[in-house]
């Protein structure tokens, strides 16, 4: 469907509104378009019919027709002409005996079939590169699939993996965390427990039972016998409550792996550097 | 002043046999044989073929040009340098005769109007005619038929007069502002106070519309 803008440009040139440039330009435009050519056939139609409807006649002078044949100039000829027998006349010039458009003609094809071989090998070759290609785009797909295939099992490995490892890590964190029940050979009344992390170096003792300190005095210590240190190391000092029961978080520096036992004894205000009071409570985890 | 339309008026006259009645498509294959034969032998430099040229066209050729320039030397010098137009390049014409007429009204149309425009002597539209596009002036010396009577025959004459007729007001007006008075698209926004694209578009409207309802005249 012509643009309406074209369709009016097409009414103004058939109406002779264009001037003459314009005219060759549209002209220009006419010979690449077929729909616009069309379009201005068509209304050309109309257009004669309306210009002869509208148009009276007038008769020109007698002597317009023999001026316009007197400014007349010589026309070349654009069509073959023929002598008196309908033959085609002789060409004049002596050298050229051949006929020259025998000739020409025979160039012409000659060319053609030059053209023709040459294009159908390239044809050919191109068909060939055309199928190996489609070979070829056919096995990377296939690969392309392999691959993907690939990738899904790993992603799928992957995930078994981060899970086995997660529950390692929840394993191995267990495996760290030691607790250890403190009986007393004193007296069967005292116990406790010991939670230690290994890997924190971080633990929790509870005790209970254990008589109550004057507190200005004396002290509670806390002991971990390791199998690294020679002497048992000290963990800090506590305190119990009325009814004998405490519980205390300690930690230690002291460069040890393994835990041996724990044990907890009465000492002098403050603590001392290894136990000199007795062990109420010791266990093993 | 400009010509009345008479294409109301009924006339006995002798009806002038013409040996081509031709409307642009239509054309029989004989005729078309015959004008093709005409053209090949302008192209072949005959000055005899050109002269049957002229007889078949030069009235046309001429009428519209006077149309346009109201004056008879100047009509004369535009209809001599169509048939020159058409001694120089009959060769584009050879494979297509039923063109010939169309060929022929632009080209004396775009002469005329060239030459009005090089010496700048158009008619303002403020003389012309605006309210009845069939109200024109009396032209000298003119005949009661038109070209239409002439060349397409009186049947096809009516066809066309009936088409125009069946249009829409506003269509009809400017097509007849056009064709009748010689308005060109711009003159008519101007005199119907109306936008040039407005204008631009019921003429086109009505060229599409007359098209298809000659073309069922034809075909009836």
């Amino acid at each position: 469907m012509l643009a309406e803008n074209l369709q009016d440009k097409a009414v103004a040139y058939i109406l002779g509104e264009l001037d003459q440039s314009e005219r060759a330009a549209f002209e220009a435009q006419l010979r690449d378009n077929a729909e616009l050519k069309a379009f201005v056939e068509e209304l050309e139609g109309v257009d004669s019919e309306l210009t002869l409807a509208s148009t009276d006649l007038k008769t020109p002078p007698d002597e317009l027709e023999q001026r316009i044949l007197s400014s007349l100039p010589e026309r070349r000829s654009t069509t073959p002409q023929t002598n008196d027998s309908g033959t085609p006349p002789a060409i004049a010039s002596p050298l050229l005996r051949f006929p020259v458009a025998t000739i020409l003609g025979w160039a012409a094809a000659a060319c053609f079939c030059i053209l023709f071989f040459k294009t159908d090998s390239r044809l050919e070759s191109v068909e060939s590169e055309a199928e190996t290609e489609r070979f070829r785009n056919e096995a990377l797909s296939e690969r392309i699939e392999q691959l993907q295939t690939d990738l899904d099992t790993l992603a799928e490995e992957r995930d078994l993996l981060a899970q086995n490892l997660s529950e390692l890590k929840k394993k191995s964190a267990l495996d760290q965390i030691q607790i250890a029940r403190l009986n007393s050979e004193l007296d069967s009344l005292y116990f406790g427990f010991t939670v230690w992390d290994g890997e924190n170096k971080v633990g929790v003792v509870r005790v209970y039972n254990l008589p109550t300190l004057d507190i200005d005095l004396q002290d509670y210590q806390m002991w971990v016998i390791s199998p690294d240190q020679a002497a048992p190391i000290s963990a800090g000092v506590f305190q119990v409550d009325q009814s004998g029961n405490g519980e205390y978080r300690f930690t230690s520096n002291a460069p040890f792996d393994g835990v041996n036992a724990f044990a907890v004894s009465r000492e002098k205000k403050g603590g001392s550097p290894s136990p000199q009071g007795p062990i109420l409570l010791s266990g093993s985890p | 002043m400009r010509p009345l339309c008479k294409t109301e008026l009924q006339i006995d006259l002798p009806v002038q046999t013409t040996e081509f009645s031709l409307s642009s498509s239509k054309m029989s294959g004989t005729q078309s044989e015959a004008l093709q034969g005409i053209v090949v032998r302008i192209c072949a430099g005959e000055r005899d073929a050109l002269s049957e040229l002229y007889q078949l066209y030069g009235k046309l050729v001429y009428s519209i040009a006077y149309k346009t320039l109201q004056k008879k030397e100047d009509a004369e010098e535009c209809a001599q340098d169509v048939f020159l137009a058409v001694w120089n390049h009959a060769d584009n014409l050879t494979k297509t005769p039923a063109k010939m007429l169309p060929w022929l009204i632009r080209t004396t149309r775009n002469r005329a109007i060239d030459r009005i425009r090089k010496v700048e002597r158009r008619l303002p539209s403020s003389e012309r005619i605006h309210i009845n596009p069939d109200q024109r002036p009396p032209v000298e010396d003119a005949e009661t038929r038109t070209a239409a009577d002439e060349l397409l025959g009186a049947e096809r004459s009516e066809a066309v007069r009936n088409a125009i007729a069946k249009l829409p007001e506003d269509q009809r007006m400017a097509i007849s502002l056009a064709y009748f008075q010689g308005f060109s698209q711009s003159e008519i926004a101007k005199s119907q106070g109306e936008s040039l694209g407005t204008i631009k578009s019921r003429i086109r409207y009505a060229m599409i519309r007359l098209r298809n309802e000659l073309e069922g005249a034809h075909v009836s």
